[in-house]
């Protein structure tokens, strides 16, 4: 695997450049959806915003050159190596992405506060308030970072594996992949254990039985998540335009 | 320079676009790649280029396997395709961003052949380009990596007369020793006085790769004269100049190769030269 630093600044440099006007415009409009809703204390719709701007950013704005065939010829003959090109995504989805979101929270909240405050009237408005709420929201969207960070990195992958709309088919596939999953563990218990219930009782009345199974779940889940970046990898090293 | 056995290439299940291909590309010279549309010329450059990868059989450029994209090799390599997606920044911009990527890049030569296709305002946004000015932004690009492989598909395409002929100064000016150029055509005309070597595909394979001068020491072209036998001529065409002939070269005559006459002729009697390179 080859890595040169400066080579991979230079990407960096590159990749910024060619998306950087589309990125303002999704970010400002990021900035006035967090803005009115951190800005009036919404903590649940607020964490659901970042959850879906999050979808939005690796669901359609990820491997981008990587969509289109006249695309995909410059980002593949482009000399740098694959752990290059492929690092310079993950950065941008994982490092620069979520740093823009939590960036557009307080932005978003001090420029649409005086304008909710002129619109609704809002007397506990004032700058203390804003920069409380904006720290209050960076940590709960860091939560909502790490409470979905298996989705975030199917949907990774997701985007390398699908060339259009990634964003829409990869959770579609997940969804049917997760539903015949269900009927299958639930056909197979039947089939054992002779009863449903017996399942759901045993995990919801064992509190030890429950504690194992989260720290399993858990395991589970980054294990998966680690396969998933190393299939994007491996995915992109197979790609051909 | 680039060697390649047996290669076979499919985009669908057994339907070889390249079937079984042995071929051997000689470093330094400038090499037509001339065929039929749907020979799969293209699909040879993208081989060679690593963006298609084999089915089987083996492909070597520079000592690289292209698939495996290292480094070193796309350093020492410039595509060129027929199309290509437009950067949303000025030329200047682009220069600057993509040529720290070529270790010999030159900006003052990538200006100079900017200057020659007159090209002179750099602040301009590639994407609001015309396809032809944008390809001659390219080519100057490709040239001025100082790449040791470019390879340049339909290069003409898109451009004015005064391009064409500017397209072949240009190439011939930026020509080096260590410097292997293919050029996929099937405008063979925009290749006149260029090349140095002839190859030309047919149903997935190369049927001919010949230096000119190996040609012309094989094949006779010119207008046809009273002397001329109808049973010696592969090949012959009505123009105002008269009848435009291809025949052997049997006595050794002088004559100037004619890639346009060349091509029709393999077109029309292929297994009769190819056998007579064979001999």
């Amino acid at each position: 695997m080859e890595f040169n630093f400066l080579r991979f600044w230079n990407l960096l440099k590159r990749d910024f450049l060619l998306g950087y006007k589309k990125d303002i415009i999704v970010f400002a409009i990021f900035a006035f959806v967090n803005g009115i809703f951190f800005a009036q204390k919404f903590s649940y719709l607020g964490n659901m915003f970042i959850a879906i701007e999050m979808y939005v950013l690796l669901g359609f704005r990820i491997f981008m050159e990587y969509h289109k065939k006249l695309s995909r010829s410059n980002i593949l003959l482009l000399p740098v190596s694959n752990l290059e090109r492929y690092l310079s995504v993950f950065m941008r989805a994982f490092i620069y992405y979520p740093i823009m979101i939590i960036i557009t929270i307080p932005i978003g909240a001090i420029i649409m506060k005086p304008i909710l405050y002129l619109l609704t009237s809002d007397q506990t408005s004032s700058i203390t308030d804003i920069l409380f709420f904006a720290k209050d929201s960076i940590v709960r969207g860091l939560n909502t970072f790490s409470t979905y960070y298996v989705f975030i990195f199917a949907l990774f992958f997701g985007s390398i594996f699908y060339k259009k709309l990634a964003g829409l088919k990869f959770p579609l596939l997940m969804n049917v992949i997760m539903t015949f999953s269900a009927i299958v563990l639930k056909w197979l218990f039947i089939a054992f254990f002779g009863e449903w219930g017996l399942f759901i009782i045993g995990i919801s009345v064992d509190s030890t039985d429950f504690i194992i199974n989260d720290a399993f779940i858990h395991t589970t889940l980054i294990v998966v998540s680690l396969i998933l970046l190393f299939l994007a990898y491996l995915r992109l090293t197979e790609e051909q335009a | 320079m680039i060697e390649i056995k047996e290669l076979k290439f499919a985009y669908k299940p057994k339907k070889f676009i390249i079937d079984n291909m042995n071929l051997n590309i000689e470093k330094g010279k400038i090499h037509g790649l001339l065929g039929k549309n749907g020979t799969g010329k293209t699909t040879l450059l993208k081989l060679i280029g690593g963006l298609l990868f084999p089915s089987s059989g083996s492909l070597d450029v520079m000592g690289f396997k292209p698939e495996k994209r290292q480094v070193n090799f796309l350093s020492n390599l410039y595509f060129l395709a027929e199309e290509f997606s437009s950067y949303d920044m000025s030329i200047k911009s682009f220069v600057n961003t993509h040529s720290v990527f070529y270790n010999k890049f030159s900006k003052e030569q990538f200006y100079s052949f900017l200057e020659a296709f007159e090209i002179t305002d750099i602040k301009q946004n590639l994407k609001k380009l015309s396809f032809g000015t944008r390809k001659k932004v390219h080519i100057a690009f490709a040239l001025a990596t100082n790449a040791n492989l470019i390879v340049m598909d339909e290069p003409t395409n898109g451009l004015d007369i005064p391009s064409k002929t500017q397209f072949r100064k240009i190439v011939l000016s930026a020509m080096r020793e260590d410097l292997t150029i293919i050029i996929s055509t099937h405008q063979v005309r925009d290749l006149h006085n260029l090349i140095d070597n002839i190859l030309i595909m047919d149903k997935g394979n190369i049927i001919l790769n010949q230096t000119n001068e190996a040609i012309i020491s094989k094949l006779y072209f010119g207008i046809a004269s009273n002397e001329d036998d109808n049973k010696d001529i592969l090949y012959s065409d009505k123009t105002i100049k008269g009848v435009e002939i291809v025949r052997e070269n049997t006595l050794n005559e002088d004559t100037e190769l004619d890639i346009e006459l060349l091509f029709n002729a393999i077109c029309t009697n292929k297994e009769k030269i190819v056998k007579l390179f064979n001999k």
